[in-house]
């Protein structure tokens, strides 16, 4: 299992060196010149030119891969718009997302797995319609629109929770005030598409033959729903929860503008439109190995729940 | 069950706390909400809007903008300029102290201006105080700027906000932009990168401490979210909210809601180095097909203005009757033979599709290139509209690949940082000149117009250029002064919109309190 976790980190150098080939690579041809975009309306050509050289824009592209690269693995990539290291500016922007995804996984876990599994054993009772239909109109509806709701009804009409912005880290009441509202918005989606996961592979598990031997025993139903059931039912309601927390660390782009939640979603857009190259570049890669981080860790979730799984 | 008792008394306590109604507003905490994240508060490095307006806060310059955009005395209590326009001696107040406790004496300034015009800084308020040959300190409460050659907008330059010398060099130029320190009346208390800025009043302030105590300017980008925070009390005031948000505020007796003639300029530019777009022919015919008058003020409502001057109203000269009496109208069926003509003529090819481009980040113009769009069509000119992100479509403009565009425009109030930049040639210092247009005549009046300080004199240059460049030759077509609309609580006294480079909330005119 070590050996295996090992294998899977060293991984992480030939991605590292791939997404920053094929990123470099773009970031050379779409149009756009930082100085040029950061001057606006003072641009003159000399302007243009003395930023060119301050940000070395004029060496070789060669030379400007390498020092990039060995920037961003030293921490001295600096951006150009911030005028402050790129791994300064990312992990204070980090801090805002985890809180946000975490806070929103945990609500969907919470709310979308019983409700899944009941909708399950309980199929076409009033419960599993309703909430099925729920969940429809969770996945229909965008996220960001979700949110405007929440805003209008909790902060303009009854007047409870802020409406936006960040009020500090999760642990104080302000920080958690400030979180509710955009976790909920954001778990919305994710809570709809795990409970439609969870009841359908709970419903492929439960007409498996090992089930209906246990009920033959007089095994008890909670124990079969749960232990037997359940339990192997889980593997892809964890690759889907996998895939969508490690979508949620790339930022959760509208639900961050909705409200004005200064994560990296809306950091690495802003470098895209300011062609902030070395900010393009850094929270990018960084993103991209958060990636296989978290894929690595759903993989070995999978050993916990299925002994059967094993890594050599 | 005690247990059971004990835990629900204390969830719900939890509960209560959690949800309590919004903090009431207190009257010297202010809130505001601005459209974006401010990155960098170096006043030598801000030539982006939102850092411009929150630097100019926390930095104080030697002369300020008054009313009606008026120069009046800053840091600076009089200055003298000579006869030959050449030389501007200003005489500093005594006892003007940086947040830092130090005194400002003429050296920050003479440093505040050599780091800029430093080349290998980079910055781009250079261009705007290249004329300085040399800087002199004569005491520490004198400087002596010297010019190459005489320039009427210089003095605008002088609202440059000082830093202090020791602290800047000390910390380095990075640092300074994240940790201002200037001698404007608000101070720099916590940075909290891409939420909220706070800020606190300078109890030592040379000239007013502000009645706002504690001031908080938060980034809300989504204009939806900035007035639900309004509606909440979450935000004091807030600018830049969509038409369709504004109405609501409009009626409510519970907010203000404030305009002015903004300072920013949409207008339709055309390409002098591309077929057809130089032929006048083609250009005069574009505009006669487009019921500019008609779809401006839907587009725009109230947040723009239909415009005919290439200058907002805001500054001089008054020339906009006569700009607007001899602009192209709308006359379709002139514009639809023109057009035929021009396609026997060989002028527009057979596969002709005109392409019209716009930023996408600017939605009232997007929409008015898809009315126009419409419009040609109507005339028999093939058209669509190129919506693009703005720095793609930047630099296309600067490489001369777009033959009609729309752009937005917003600067200092003299008319010198305008047309200058738009209408002197591109390679004689036109530097924003992206229709590549070139003449002998205007490059002449425009540099005459930089060079004297009788204001009558250059009125009179200026509007020549103005009815060369817009009537005669059509180079650009104005279309919307953006208005500048304020949208704040009913207790706010004394925020009156204005110059949109500034955040009014200390000016020589206001000093902003809630009641």
């Amino acid at each position: 299992m070590f050996a295996y976790i090992i294998k899977r980190l060293l991984w992480l150098i030939p991605v590292v060196i791939g997404v920053s080939l094929i990123l470099f690579g773009i970031m050379q041809l779409v149009p756009g010149n930082p100085a040029a975009i950061m001057l606006g309306t003072n641009i003159t050509p000399e302007a243009v030119a003395a930023l060119n050289e301050k940000f070395g824009f004029n060496e070789p592209f060669y030379v400007r891969y390498f020092l990039m690269l060995k920037n961003f693995l030293t921490g001295e990539l600096d951006s150009i718009y911030y005028g402050d290291k790129v791994i300064n500016i990312i992990g204070r922007r980090m801090t805002a997302t985890i809180e946000l995804g975490s806070l929103s996984l945990i609500i969907a876990v919470l709310i979308a797995i019983p409700t899944g599994v009941i909708a399950a054993v309980k199929k076409n009772s009033l419960f599993d319609l309703f909430s099925m239909f729920i969940a429809t109109i969770g996945i229909s509806v965008p996220a960001f629109f979700t949110g405007i709701i929440f805003i209008y009804l909790f902060s303009v009409y009854f007047q409870i929770l802020p409406s936006s912005g960040y009020g500090g880290r999760f642990w104080t009441l302000s920080g958690l005030r400030h979180l509710i509202l955009p976790a909920f918005s954001l778990s919305t989606v994710m809570i709809a598409s795990t409970s439609r996961l969870t009841r359908s592979s709970m419903l492929d598990i439960m007409k498996e033959d090992y089930l209906v031997t246990a009920r033959s025993k007089g095994v008890a139903e909670k124990i079969i729903i749960l232990k037997h059931a359940f339990r192997n039912a889980l593997i892809p309601i964890i690759t889907n929860i996998g895939n969508q927390l490690a979508m949620m660390f790339g930022g959760a782009i509208l639900i961050e503008s909705v409200f004005a939640w200064p994560g990296v979603g809306r950091l690495a857009v802003k470098a895209v439109e300011f062609r902030d190259q070395p900010l393009v570049f850094g929270s990018i890669l960084i993103l991209s190995m958060l990636y296989v981080v978290v894929n690595l860790m759903v993989d070995i979730i999978y050993v916990f729940i299925n002994p059967r799984i094993s890594y050599k | 069950m005690k247990n059971k008792f004990l835990i629900l008394l204390l969830l719900s306590l939890f509960l209560f706390s959690m949800f309590s109604a919004v903090q009431a507003q207190e009257t010297e905490r202010f809130v505001m909400g601005i459209e974006d994240e401010v990155s960098n508060l170096d006043p030598g490095e801000t030539t982006i809007s939102v850092n411009e307006r929150v630097a100019s806060l926390i930095f104080d310059g030697l002369v300020e903008y008054g009313e009606a955009n008026k120069i009046v005395p800053g840091i600076a209590e009089d200055w003298t300029i000579s006869e030959d326009g050449l030389e501007y001696t200003f005489n500093l107040r005594e006892g003007v102290m940086f947040h830092n406790g130090q005194e400002l004496t003429a050296a920050d300034v003479e440093y505040t201006y050599n780091r800029i015009l430093n080349p290998d800084y980079g910055s781009g308020l250079r261009a705007k105080i290249e004329s300085i040959e040399s800087i002199e300190v004569i005491d520490d409460y004198t400087i002596k700027f010297t010019l190459s050659e005489p320039y009427a907008p210089f003095i605008l330059a002088m609202t440059f906000g000082i830093v202090p010398e020791e602290y800047a060099e000390e910390v380095g130029d990075d640092e300074l932009g994240r940790n201002p320190i200037g001698a404007g009346p608000f101070k720099m208390e916590e940075w909290d990168a891409g939420n909220q800025i706070i800020l606190s009043a300078f109890e030592n302030h040379w000239n007013k401490v502000p009645n706002i105590k504690e001031l908080v300017i938060r980034s809300i980008p989504e204009s939806a979210t900035q007035a639900m925070e309004l509606r909440s009390g979450g935000i004091d005031f807030g600018v830049n909210l969509d038409v369709g948000q504004l109405e609501s505020f409009t009626d409510n007796p519970d907010y203000q809601v404030k305009s002015a003639a903004g300072a920013g300029i949409n207008f339709l530019g055309f390409n002098f180095e591309m077929e057809p777009t130089h032929e006048r022919k083609f250009r005069e015919a574009v505009l006669q097909a487009v019921p500019f008058d008609q779809i401006i003020p839907q587009i725009f409502g109230i947040l723009g203005e239909r415009a005919y001057s290439m200058l907002p109203p805001t500054i001089w000269p008054e020339e906009r009757e006569f700009l607007k009496e001899n602009a192209v109208g709308f006359d379709p069926q002139a514009a639809a033979q023109k057009f035929e003509e021009l396609k026997a003529d060989g002028v527009i090819p057979e596969d002709y599709v005109a392409q019209i481009y716009v930023s996408n980040s600017r939605p009232n113009q997007v929409k008015t290139a898809e009315a126009m769009v419409t419009a040609l069509n109507q005339s028999g000119l093939k058209a669509e509209v190129n919506s693009m992100e703005f720095g793609t479509m930047w630099d296309m403009l600067g490489r001369g690949e777009i033959g009609m565009f729309f752009l937005r425009f917003v600067s200092d109030p003299d008319p010198d940082y305008w047309l200058y930049r738009f209408f002197k040639s591109p390679d004689e210092g036109g530097s924003l000149n992206r229709a590549f247009y070139s003449d002998e005549e205007v490059d002449q009046w425009l540099e005459e117009a930089r060079a004297i300080s009788d204001q009558a004199k250059r009125e009179e240059l200026y509007n020549k250029v103005l009815r060369k460049v817009l009537i005669e030759d059509l180079v650009f077509h104005p279309l919307a002064h953006s208005t500048q609309i304020y949208v704040m609580q009913d207790n706010v006294r004394e925020l009156e919109p204005g110059n949109s480079l500034l955040i009014p909330l200390v000016t020589p005119t206001a000093n902003v309190y809630k009641e």
